[in-house]
């Protein structure tokens, strides 16, 4: 081909443009990965996983293994291949190489602890309708972090993860594993009452002393240490602040608490669906009842709920 | 052989000549027309946000056109075209503008997959969250100029919310509730009185003698007292509250304040609530009464049947929602008769039914309709948001609301006259009896319910199939337990997704990420236990190994 290109003389240009192009591309396959690492990025904001997967592979070819570049791609290649649709047992295998790669040979100890927690989360969670849960061996991985990096802020969420392995086993009936759950985060609150994650962790075991440990001392004891550091899921904890109410008014005659939550439904959550009740309670308790920003601007032009129905009364 | 080409050349090089002249004409011609459309739609020159809405009913597109002029008015340069399609056609259409990227800079949220399903939505449109947190500038000369914009909504902002992704993806612009019109003309002919009922006894008398001024005057057949939009299972919505709100405090098993079907299927297998409970047999009983007041076989009747009937005024009460009210209302005054809007009559303590009441069903918790969504690719994305909260802002949330004749959501904003009855009222309970658990069992209550209700069957022939199919061991109510712990556990697995995505951008970018939204989705997650809440409930309350009862179950969404 090239003897029959060179010897046609007009043919001498196609030639040049034909060598150009080859060594854009030639070229473009040594630029540096960033820009390749940047639309990579996109298709992980957009979860577009395939999309992730052929971007990531390709940077693989020329990365260097150890760089921040090959780090980054092996990375989000196998979070991409872990959570690619379908799954299927090769795309969860392909991962887990991916991961394990990362921890053989990554210098960036944040990807390091990132990956060893998401072989717990392959472990813990049913990723295609043959796979196994093994919670045991989940919450070998995650401790296993908690292990390697006790105070970096992932032990936290190492912790956590590992003792929701254990509650969520609803051993009924001594409830062994769900007690030495909430045993084990409440040792890691007692030594780290500011982990970024404690007001997760004592809603987490207030939901377990009520359910199905049925202690409502303990479930309203850890909901107050919620309230005291702050609601993580703002706006929706409406439903908890109702549960504290009922722990506290029909089970454990606290009236004093049962009406500081009555209060925050009216007050925090009015939306929630009990604001009204809630005043009914306080009234039940003889507490003041706050007004609502949202009765006082909605409610006026309504009639009371119990009774009749009419808005437009114009009886004559 | 050779053949002689050379007279061929001349000929074929005139050939060619011609097509390569016709090429270039017709790409010449297409680069002009391609240019000048593009131009006109794109106007590099001006600031153009186009609005796409299917939002077609009477009143909606001038009281949007009218925000827009006061809009363009405070922001010189900038021009809002509103682009209405028909709810048939805006899904193929919202579909085709969102692959080929030219979509609207701002569309209404729903009817397309592309508009309703995560994996989509975080392809197309631009995530809020942290936009909303800080005050609406729209609102700085009014009292809610330090509040943050999402808490400026009378539902937070959850109507936009994509519990999935953990993120605000929509702005909500109104609301929607149901209601009860009223024609007081006929009532005033029919009864001698156009007094609203004030009670359920009282709207059933009306009924009752609607019904006998038909009979007296031969309209028998085309006079009926009660027509729905939406059939009797509307009406029986904002009745299964009142009668039934009272079981929550034995059937709420895991105290949240509200009896989820499961707790209801729960409760009917211990027989804490049974169909013969005095409460449940007046709720259906007081519904037989409502279905005895509208036309037979009233299951048929759509709802542009139902609207036509009542604006004829050949029935005297209609049930429908917000969206319809300025249609209705406008077809009240062509029609000459005087409209009201009330809410749907409770029996009174001393009536029938009364003793059954424990208070209305409250509305605090409904969601904002209207929703709109900021497109990824648009050229002028911030233009477009500072337009969405100039809709939510008091005063032009009031102009877009008043105008359409749509209940107001931004708190303050005032409704229009004929929208002051459809305002959520948030007195009252929330908490009902569910005895739909499953699709399987809510497709036959919905049936069988209905022929009840109709008339053409005895409500003991609804009890018989209710509880055929709600304690069958293979299409009741242990298989919607199945499917709940299927759909929670699947639901955990998705929500691992957005939590790894979230975990990878804060790895590569630290700081990148809101850990406020990282915790909730972890919370969300962890108080789902991967369902085996659901198995340990299953073990405990029907004293079974889910294992064995659910071994041939299929899921039903692969």
């Amino acid at each position: 081909m090239l003897v029959f290109v060179l010897g046609d003389g007009g043919r001498v240009k196609n030639l040049s443009i034909c060598l150009i192009l080859l060594s854009i591309c030639f070229a473009s396959r040594f630029a540096p990965a960033q820009d390749d690492l940047a639309g990579a990025r996109v298709s992980l904001a957009e979860l577009e996983w395939r999309g992730a997967i052929r971007r990531y592979t390709a940077i693989l070819e020329t990365a260097k293994p150890g760089s921040a570049e090959w780090t980054e791609a092996t990375y989000g290649l196998g979070i991409s291949h872990h959570h690619v649709q379908p799954p299927s047992s090769e795309t969860i295998s392909a991962a887990m190489r991916q991961y394990q790669q990362i921890i053989d040979q990554a210098s960036d100890q944040r990807y390091v602890a990132r990956a060893m927690m998401n072989v717990g989360r392959v472990h813990e969670l049913r990723d295609y309708s043959e796979d196994v849960v093994d919670l045991a061996k989940a919450r070998e991985a995650y401790e296993k972090v908690v292990a390697r990096f006790p105070n970096d802020p992932i032990a936290g969420e190492a912790v956590l993860r590992a003792a929701s392995t254990l509650v969520m086993a609803f051993d009924e009936p001594n409830y062994e594993q769900v007690k030495s759950g909430i045993t084990m985060l409440e040792k890691w609150l007692a030594a780290h009452p500011d982990d970024a994650l404690a007001s997760v962790m004592w809603q987490y075991i207030g939901d377990a002393y009520f359910r199905p440990l049925a202690d409502y001392e303990n479930a309203l004891r850890a909901y107050e240490n919620v309230d005291r550091l702050g609601w993580t899921d703002q706006g929706n904890q409406g439903p908890w602040y109702w549960r504290a109410a009922q722990l506290a008014e029909r089970f454990l005659d606290k009236p004093d608490i049962a009406a500081k939550y009555y209060a925050k439904i009216i007050m925090e959550t009015p939306n929630s669906g009990k604001a009204y009740e809630s005043m009914e309670s306080l009234r039940r308790l003889g507490k003041p009842v706050p007004s609502s920003p949202l009765f006082e601007t909605v409610a006026p032009s309504t009639q009371p709920a119990v009774g009749t129905a009419s808005t437009q009364r114009s009886k004559p | 052989m050779s053949i002689d080409t050379r007279a061929e050349k001349p000929a074929r090089l005139g050939g060619n000549l011609l097509g390569v002249t016709m090429l270039v004409v017709a790409f010449v011609v297409s680069l002009i027309v391609s240019t000048v459309n593009t131009l006109r739609i794109e106007r590099p020159n001006e600031t153009i946000i186009r609005i796409a809405h299917w939002q077609l009913e009477k009143g909606y597109r001038e009281a949007l056109d009218i925000a827009i002029k006061e809009y363009q008015r405070r922001n010189p340069g900038v021009k809002i075209e509103q682009m209405g399609v028909t709810e048939k056609l805006y899904n193929q259409w919202i579909n085709t503008q969102l692959i080929s990227g030219t979509a609207p800079d701002l569309c209404e949220m729903g009817q397309s997959n592309m508009l309703t399903k995560d994996e989509y939505t975080v392809k197309y449109f631009i995530p809020l969250s942290n936009l909303i947190t800080r005050p609406n500038p729209y609102n700085a000369n009014n009292n809610l100029k330090d509040t943050p914009w999402k808490e400026t909504l009378l539902d937070g902002m959850r109507g936009g919310f994509r519990e999935g992704l953990q993120e605000y993806y929509g702005v909500p612009t109104t609301l929607i509730s149901m209601r009860l019109f009223v024609n007081r003309t006929l009532l005033k002919q029919a009864t001698g009185s156009d007094a609203l009922p004030e009670t359920f006894g009282e709207w059933m008398a009306q009924c009752r003698a609607i019904r006998e001024y038909a009979k007296k005057t031969g309209q028998e057949r085309s006079l009926i007292p009660i027509v729905s939009c939406y059939g009797i299972q509307s009406i029986k919505g904002t009745y299964e509250v009142p009668f039934t709100s009272s079981y929550e405090r034995e059937l709420d098993l895991d105290l949240n304040g509200d009896v989820l079907p499961i707790e209801t299927y729960i409760g009917y297998r211990k027989k804490q609530v049974t169909l013969q409970d005095p409460s449940m047999q007046a709720l259906f009983r007081s519904m037989k009464m409502v279905g005895d007041q509208m036309q037979l076989g009233f299951s048929g009747m759509d709802r542009q049947t139902a609207q036509y009937t009542f604006a004829n005024q050949r029935a005297a009460f209609l049930s429908t929602g917000s969206w319809d009210a300025s249609g209705v209302a406008q077809q009240a005054e062509t029609s000459g008769f005087d409209l009201a809007v009330i809410q749907m009559p409770l029996p009174a303590e001393d009536e029938e039914f009364g003793a059954y009441i424990r208070g209305r069903q409250n509305e605090a918790s409904s969601n904002g309709a209207g929703v709109y969504g900021v497109y990824k690719n648009s050229k002028h994305a911030e233009q477009a948001l500072d337009f969405m909260m100039f809709l939510t802002s008091r005063e032009g949330n009031e102009i877009l609301n008043q105008n359409s004749e749509w209940p107001p959501l931004t708190i303050g904003a005032k409704p229009s006259k004929l929208m002051e009855p459809f305002q959520p009222d948030p007195r009252g309970y929330n908490a009902r009896v569910s005895l739909g658990f499953g699709p399987r069992v809510t497709q036959v209550i919905n049936a069988e319910l209905v022929n009840y209700f109709q008339g053409f069957a005895p409500f003991s022939e609804f009890e018989r199939i209710y509880n055929e199919v709600i304690l069958d061991p293979r299409r009741g109510g242990d298989w919607a337990w199945w499917n709940e712990y299927d759909l929670r556990r699947r639901d955990v697995r998705n929500k691992e997704r957005v939590l790894a995505q979230d975990l990878a951008l804060e790895l590569i970018t630290p700081g990148s990420r809101d850990p406020n939204r990282t915790r909730r989705a972890v919370l969300q997650q962890l108080t789902r236990y991967n369902g085996t809440d659901y198995l340990w409930l299953f073990r405990t309350e029907r004293e079974a190994d889910p294992f064995v009862a659910w071994k041939d179950f299929q899921p039903v969404f692969p």
